[in-house]
């Protein structure tokens, strides 16, 4: 019963099927926010359905120089990462799917895996393009990913737990420490802005200069994985820091079980999305070095701050920490 | 192929950050530049040649589409050299409706090259603002003369259409929410921070350099040279309106910005300016026909000049008497720009250069007249060995181009 | 830091509750002044058959025959720059710039008209 019950999990909800249903709604609403922002008016909620069927019906080239096993595994790298990540985050209820100590710093690395993807699939694609884009992909990877790392460790610390569940479960029927937590919360956009390669930190996609980065010579099935994929990436960073900073599917799982959950859940992760929307829609494309040199000197500066906020307050026994 | 430390990058001529075909080559070390190459020409459409076989007056509307955005500016420019070889006086409501036209058309081109500039920076935002409000400009110009983009409002000897009494209110309504979005602009592009990042301290022209390169337009006022044809050598209208030239000290990317962002204000005052002291009086300069003027041209040579929004352009015809010019040359202003966009791609990065290149507001089809390329080593001499090149000589050339092998 | 990150989001948060500044066309019809000009309205009535219009054509648009019993005025839509210039040059206005712009269609036949009046 329990491994039918797994496979349920696995592969309808909340894996791949929720996820992809989750990852096209996302981008309608992305977009759509991002057009009206703009005066315009916007896709329907049906067209990142129809992008992705008219990729999948388009022709997959294999470039003669590529390497053509890398070139081909990497679009399932990233998928794999995003949808097993997911099973750890609290998604209706108290308790992730799986979960156990130490599946925060999982879920942190398999977050990583979609940018690994990137870098294998275009720098094995062998094109001049292509090089600049992974290159700047790595380039950003060691800028956010410290960031990152130490802002998802301050609820950590102020839980004292290494599971994403118990931390969850810990914080979210303590406003104070929420309050307390609002640096991190920050920096955790940001970073999530660039693991995601938005605008202000899309130098290494970016369309006007090196002509679509690392995803330059990929086309139809392949180019559809990895637009899911990074649909995919939004949600699962979303729900993953809405999860450690904003309480996840509480305050409603007391009051209306797992449905309540699960709506509180789908709110606190549209939220998520309309904030990197907003920053999307109003800041200009950074330069890679540039890109880094904000995450160096102010992200990881106020992580450090908010660590230090943390153990100050629990110290100080404010909140309850 | 794998990098190396000395790279070749090509961007164009099919690229996402360039709008009409040009080729660079760059040089590149990691993310810097050592080098460039450029090609241009891709867009050259024949248009001197068939401006030899069309009257002055069919000519008009030929020379107008060379380019869509500064299209008044080359009727203008054109019509002003026949109108000289003509010996026809064109009266002051004609002057003053051309220069209300050219102002408009400034406007125009000034807030799409801030939207395309918002896009090859990422700041797609900004793009879908300035031509939202760009909008309200073409509305007039589509009131005023019909047609949005080749505006056809001049002819020889004068203009065609007037500036009737019921369309003034309109025009100034429509001004005003124009000047009310431009003063938006210059006030915020030049305060939010990523822009300045992207912007500041980008493929900067000192003035000596800029003087040295015959740079011109906004891009020259950028580096501190005031050179502007309305104010040198005036035409239309423009010695009975005031207003500044607009000049910068930085000589990079953002003082280029802030030239053009002031220009946008400057702009709605000479239209402001114009719409007030609009004179009575005739709309064409001579009684006859129109289409029997191109007969009254006389023999001679002319040369025209004119601020056009990406600097000064030349127009300069050779007549033989007859109907048809003997020899039309057209100097785009994009096209003495060029030299300094190699310039300012040394030394700057990779991820520059749709910026650097998008700095001239650069206008290829204006820019595609010619393109030589002298080697050492042509199999034929270009010039016949006396120096002057003639149309003859590189009607050769290229026969013996296309006969050769490509390599 | 110079400047202020973020400068455009109160014009962007104002601009939600802006409605679209695009029209909805074709669903929406498009509005367009007096001046614009469409493809030519020819009328062979008042047409004197002098030719003035096909001399001054920039585009060859305009080709007519005269065997001094028919005239036979021809207008070649894809060729026109609808620039006007016949408008203004035709003595009797019996050609004028009319409103139409939805000019497109599959057949190249399509797009010469042809007229004709005994002399």
């Amino acid at each position: 019963m329990s491994v039918v019950m797994d496979l349920v999990y696995l592969l309808v909800f909340p894996g791949f099927l929720f996820l992809f249903a989750a990852g096209l709604f996302a981008e309608y609403v992305d977009r759509k926010l991002y057009a009206k922002i703009q005066n315009r008016v916007g896709p329907p909620i049906v067209q990142p359905f129809a992008d992705f069927l008219k990729l999948l019906s388009k022709e997959s080239i294999v470039p003669e120089a590529a390497d053509r096993d890398v070139y081909l595994v990497a679009p399932l790298f990233g998928l794999a990462g995003v949808l097993t990540a997911i099973l750890y985050v609290p998604v209706w209820a108290e308790e992730a799917v799986f979960a156990f100590q130490g599946d925060l710093v999982v879920v942190l690395f398999l977050l990583a895996l979609p940018s690994f993807a990137l870098f294998f699939g275009g720098w094995h694609s062998r094109n001049r393009f292509s090089d600049v884009g992974t290159l700047r992909t790595l380039t950003q990877l060691f800028g956010y990913e410290v960031p990152f790392f130490l802002a998802c460790l301050a609820p950590a610390m102020a839980a004292g737990s290494w599971e994403i569940s118990s931390v969850m479960g810990t914080l979210s029927t303590n406003p104070v420490a929420l309050a307390l937590l609002l640096p991190g919360f920050a920096v955790g956009l940001l970073s999530l802005q660039a693991k995601l390669e938005r605008v202000p930190f899309d130098a290494p996609e970016a369309e006007t200069e090196i002509a679509g980065g690392s995803l330059v010579e990929y086309s139809g099935r392949k180019l559809a994985l990895f637009k899911l994929t990074k649909d995919m990436e939004l949600v699962v960073g979303a729900a993953f820091l809405s999860a450690l900073f904003l309480g996840g599917p509480y305050p409603l799982v007391g009051v209306a079980g797992p449905i309540g959950g699960f709506v509180a859940f789908a709110l606190k992760v549209l939220f998520v999305v309309v904030l990197l929307t907003v920053v999307k829609s109003a800041f200009a494309r950074l330069r890679i070095e540039q890109a880094v040199g904000v995450f160096y000197r102010w992200a990881v500066g106020i992580a450090i701050v908010q660590m230090l906020i943390v153990i100050a307050a629990a110290t100080a026994g404010i909140g309850g920490l | 192929m794998s990098g190396g430390s000395d790279e070749r990058i090509p961007v164009g001529p099919q690229h996402p950050s360039l709008k009409e075909p040009a080729n660079f080559m760059l040089d590149v070390d990691g993310e810097e530049i050592t080098g460039a190459d450029l090609t241009l020409s891709y867009n050259h459409r024949g248009m001197e040649e068939a401006a030899q076989r069309k009257d002055y007056l069919q000519n008009i509307y030929l020379l107008e589409r060379i380019c869509g955005i500064c299209s008044h500016s080359h009727t203008t420019a054109y019509v002003q050299a026949v109108e000289e070889l003509m010996d026809v006086e064109v009266p002051d409501r004609a002057k003053y409706i051309r220069t209300l036209i050219g102002e408009l058309e400034r406007l125009h081109s000034h807030l799409l090259w801030l939207g395309v500039g918002g896009h090859e920076m990422g700041f797609d935002t900004l793009w879908h603002y300035t031509w939202r409000d760009r909008e309200l400009v073409l509305d007039s110009l589509e009131e005023l003369t019909g047609n949005r983009v080749h505006y056809a409002i001049n002819t020889l000897g004068g203009v065609r259409e007037d500036v009737a009494e019921d369309q003034f209110p309109e025009l100034r309504e429509n001004l005003e929410q124009i000047r009310e979005r431009a003063e938006y602009y210059r006030e915020v592009v030049p305060e939010e921070e990523t822009v300045l990042m992207r912007c500041e301290g980008v493929g900067t022209i000192s003035r000596e350099e800029a003087s040295e390169l015959c740079a011109v337009g906004p891009t020259a006022r950028a580096s501190g040279v005031p050179t502007d044809v309305r104010k040198d050598d005036p035409y239309a209208a423009y010695d009975q309106v005031d207003f500044d030239v607009v000049t910068h000290e930085d000589g990079d990317l953002l003082a280029r910005v802030l030239v053009r962002l002031e220009e946008i204000v400057q702009s709605c005052d000479i239209v402001d300016q114009v719409l007030d002291e609009m004179p009575e009086g005739d709309l064409k300069g001579s009684p006859k026909p129109t289409h029997t003027l191109p007969n009254m041209v006389e023999e001679g040579e002319a040369i025209s000049r004119y601020e056009a929004p990406r600097g000064e352009l030349i127009h300069y015809i050779r007549s033989d008497g007859s109907d048809t010019p003997e020899r039309v040359k057209v100097r785009a202003p994009t096209l003495a720009n060029w030299p300094t966009v190699v310039e300012g791609l040394k030394g700057s990065y990779i991820a520059d250069t749709p910026m650097i290149v998008a700095g001239i507001d650069p206008c290829i089809s204006c820019t595609s007249r010619i393109g030589v390329e002298m080697s050492e080593d042509a199999a034929v001499s270009i010039d016949g060995g006396d120096g002057k090149l003639t149309l003859d000589d590189l009607s050769d050339y290229a026969k013996d181009w296309y006969g050769q092998e490509v390599n | 830091m110079k400047g202020i990150p973020g400068r455009v989001i109160p014009e962007a948060l104002k601009t939600l509750g802006m409605d679209r500044a695009t029209v909805n066309y074709p669903a929406e019809e498009a509005q367009q002044p007096d001046r614009f000009r469409g493809k030519i309205e020819y009328e062979a009535e008042p047409c004197t058959g002098c030719g003035l219009c096909e001399r001054v054509c920039p585009a060859d648009a305009i080709e007519t025959e005269n065997d001094g019993e028919r005239f036979v005025w021809r207008y070649d839509l894809s060729r026109c720059l609808y620039c006007g210039q016949c408008t203004e040059a035709c003595p009797p206005d019996a050609i004028v710039s009319g409103e139409e712009f939805e000019l497109g269609s599959g057949n190249k036949e399509n797009f010469v008209e042809e007229h004709g009046f005994e002399r």
